[in-house]
């Protein structure tokens, strides 16, 4: 018997003008594992999470989420989805207690449920004593965790972050870490896009790595390794590093 | 430092008008021309009160009023704040307070608005009779005239920034707008209906009292150099240059106060005592109803336009008192019902045309969600509905209890809530198909301004249409009032359905649009 994927893309393609972004990316994401995207600055992850949470419509190819299709109407598949973004979009003149309060009710939660997870969520990402100050007043760090919370309320099948670790300190970034481990034990799938090698190497059972809107490498991590002698030395090899000449920035000196 | 700043602003101005580059151009220079022909206008009738023989007082109005629309405007309509350079965003460049303070002041004055007043307090150049050293002198005079106008008006609006990031102060600033209007309101209601107090503006009274005001100041010197007051005219430069300086020093104190750090909001505590699995933003007399997503789209909507989101409660206050000056003047003298429906729909309308404008990133949030946004759109129209319903009894009750209307009170009433509810639904309409980002300078404003004006012509049209048709029924009024709520519920409904299939169907758009950065 064949499992659904927990994400499939198929001949994605994006172009914002003359600038392709996405260029017929392929992708299959096995449920339950813990899957990381990779690239360059500008190689087009954060255009194909867009289009893959349904929020960028694709030019061409096609999305699906759990085994539904997000495209043309994503609205099925948003509820089986959380997303993280870098900077969370969220209602920022609301409290996080009240934020999470709203999320749940918009999403057609019982209102009980609501509270006991807000109350669970809040805690763990230590976040109770900054329970009833706006978001606005949060440190990103903050702000991103209460996007976590977010996410995770309706606890939804797939879990979507976008450079989830950046701004977090240690201790977070270990609490997070956690959480996430947790979700996928109890069967979520987790999706992130990272820049951090070593985040990704420690954490992901498989990578895609994507440059210029393609995908260059996908498997275990350890496949794309290869023989390198780390994943981070892979990924330079793969996307290709640059060197600086000896003379260059000979300028940049504190005396 | 001051040249690279307003370079700097110079180049946004540009940027920031039209898509195309020649479309730039074109409105940067179509907005200074209107500018200067205004400013003409302005200065023509300047030098004609300046000739009168009774028009000091009309001359140092002028000057008053120029100086608050420069000072009042940027507070009472959030809008036409100047954010071309913010502040803010030259904390990480080497630039001392006082660059700063420099930089932005010599931008302000390279402004259409600053060209406008300039031109306008310059008439006095044009006045018959004028000698030609008063002529030359008059436009040196209305140069510093500028400069006191743009350096109080960055420093109110420096010092309120600072307020406004602490909740306290938040609430400082909405209840001095709201005291300002409403006592502007007051002021034109009692000229209005008393003519001889209109006898006051030649008076040398009132033109004693306002040359002692900054702005009055600075009109009076141009008079008493007409006069060869030579004395008087120094003294006058002497008290304008000083508040010049007050205005600088606030501002320079206001943005070197924030750089120490001092204009952060304060850390509001967690609330004691919170009942395990209560909740938290459909609380108070919400719990009434079930809980769903309009209701919760009702309760964000309501924490925002009460106090949460400063602009959003200046726009409710300055909605519902203007609301009551034009219900009254031009409602009145047809009748209380009439008086009833033009506060209903002008109020709702100036409410409830950016339902969606002050959510910001929110609305990103409710696109990556998922959320049933019909259901968002009519939680927003219900609170928006409800507010200016309550008010439009209050303004009722007033009215009543002033011109003893008891008999006919609460038809009224339902008239004026009849049209709430209609101007409320076409409010939701406009929300959505024109919105924009309320906290910064975005495009959309100019459609969505002109939406606003065809969405008022629409619900006035619809009050009056059917008040007509209503009068010609032989049916008791009470009926006829019944008869208007049922038809605009109708209407409404139908409306909303085409208002929230919109918002379904053009989330992505939309979401953009309210959140530029």
């Amino acid at each position: 018997m064949t499992t659904t994927p927990a994400i499939r893309v198929e001949g994605l393609r994006k172009a914002f003008g003359t600038t392709t972004v996405s260029d017929g990316l392929d992708l299959e994401i096995p449920r339950g594992s813990f899957y990381g995207i990779a690239g360059p600055n500008g190689a087009g992850k954060t255009t194909a999470i867009r289009q893959i949470i349904g929020v960028l419509v694709p030019d061409a190819g096609t999305v699906e989420v759990d085994g539904v299709a997000v495209w043309p109407d994503p609205l099925e598949a948003k509820r089986r989805l959380g997303f993280v973004a870098d900077n969370p979009a969220l209602f920022e003149r609301l409290s996080g207690r009240e934020m999470l309060e709203y999320a749940g009710l918009l999403r057609g939660m019982d209102p009980a449920d609501v509270a006991t997870r807000a109350e669970e969520l809040l805690r763990i990402l230590g976040l109770t004593e900054a329970e009833n100050r706006m978001i606005a007043d949060y440190s990103l760090g903050m702000t991103k965790r209460i996007g976590l919370a977010v996410a995770l309320l309706h606890s939804p099948r797939v879990l979507i972050l976008d450079e989830p670790f950046g701004s977090l300190d240690p201790v977070n970034t270990q609490v997070m870490e956690e959480m996430l481990q947790r979700y996928r034990a109890g069967g979520g799938t987790v999706v992130f896009s990272s820049h951090v090698m070593d985040v990704v190497e420690r954490l992901c059972d498989r990578l895609v790595v994507i440059e210029a809107g393609r995908v260059r490498a996908e498997g275990t991590v350890a496949e794309v390794r290869g023989d390198a002698a780390s994943l981070q030395q892979a990924f330079v090899d793969l996307v290709g590093g640059r060197d600086l000449d000896e003379g260059e920035l000979s300028w940049l000196q504190s005396s | 430092m001051a040249a690279v700043l307003l370079r700097l602003r110079l180049a946004i101005q540009r940027s920031g008008r039209g898509r195309s580059a020649d479309a730039q151009g074109a409105l940067f220079w179509a907005v200074w021309v209107l500018a200067g022909v205004a400013g003409l206008g302005g200065g023509a009738l300047v030098a004609f009160l300046t000739g009168l023989d009774d028009g000091t007082a009309l001359v140092l109005m002028v000057f008053v009023g120029l100086f608050l629309g420069w000072v009042l405007l940027p507070i009472t309509v959030p809008a036409l704040q100047d954010q071309t350079v913010d502040p803010a965003r030259l904390e990480m460049f080497p630039i001392t307070t006082g660059q700063k303070v420099g930089g932005l002041l010599l931008g302000g004055l390279v402004a259409p608005t600053a060209l406008f007043t300039f031109l306008t307090a310059s008439g006095g150049a044009l006045a018959p009779d004028e000698p030609l050293a008063v002529r030359v002198a008059v436009p040196v005079v209305s140069a510093l005239f500028v400069v006191l106008c743009v350096a109080c008006s960055r420093a109110v609006q420096a010092l309120l920034s600072r307020a406004s990031s602490t909740r306290r102060g938040r609430d400082a600033a909405l209840v001095a707008t709201g005291l300002i209007s409403i006592g502007g309101y007051l002021a034109i209601r009692y000229l209005a209906s008393n003519a001889d107090a209109l006898a006051v503006f030649s008076s040398s009274t009132l033109a004693t009292v306002l040359e002692w005001t900054p702005p009055g100041a600075a009109g009076q010197i141009n008079l008493d150099m007409r006069a060869q007051d030579w004395a008087d005219a120094v003294g006058g430069l002497a008290f304008v240059l000083a508040w010049v300086a007050v205005a600088l020093g606030g501002w320079y104190w206001a943005l070197s106060r924030r750089e120490r750090g001092g204009g952060h909001a304060s850390v509001r505590r967690a609330k004691a005592g919170r009942q395990a699995g209560s909740l938290a933003l459909t609380g108070g007399i919400m719990r009434a109803f079930a809980p769903s997503a309009a209701l919760a789209s009702a309760a964000q909507y309501a924490h925002y336009l009460f106090f949460r989101n400063p602009r959003a409660s200046q726009q409710v206050l300055i909605s519902l008192i203007v609301a009551a000056f034009l219900g009254h003047t031009s409602g009145m003298p047809s009748g209380l019902a009439v008086a009833a429906g033009l506060y209903g729909g002008f109020a709702t309308i100036s409410m409830a045309t950016g339902m969606l404008n002050y959510d910001g990133r929110g609305a990103q949030f409710l696109v990556v969600a998922g959320a049933p946004l019909r259901s968002v759109l009519a939680g927003k129209f219900a609170v928006t509905a409800t507010v200016v319903s309550l008010a439009t009894v209050v303004f009722m009750v007033v009215e009543a209890a002033l011109g003893g209307f008891w008999g006919v009170a609460f038809e009224s009433v339902l008239f004026g809530v009849a049209a709430v509810v209609w101007a409320s639904a076409v409010g939701a309409y406009v929300s959505v198909v024109s919105p924009f980002d309320s906290e910064h300078k975005a495009p959309g404003r100019g459609r969505a301004l002109v939406a606003i004006l065809v969405a008022l012509g629409v619900v006035l049209g619809a009050v009056i249409a059917v008040a007509g048709l209503l009068s010609l029924l032989p049916t008791p009024l009470l009926v006829n009032a019944i008869l208007a709520v049922a038809v605009s519920a109708a209407a409404s409904w139908a409306v909303l359905r085409r208002a929230g299939a919109h918002f379904q169907g053009h989330q992505l758009e939309i979401a953009e649009a309210v959140a530029v950065s």
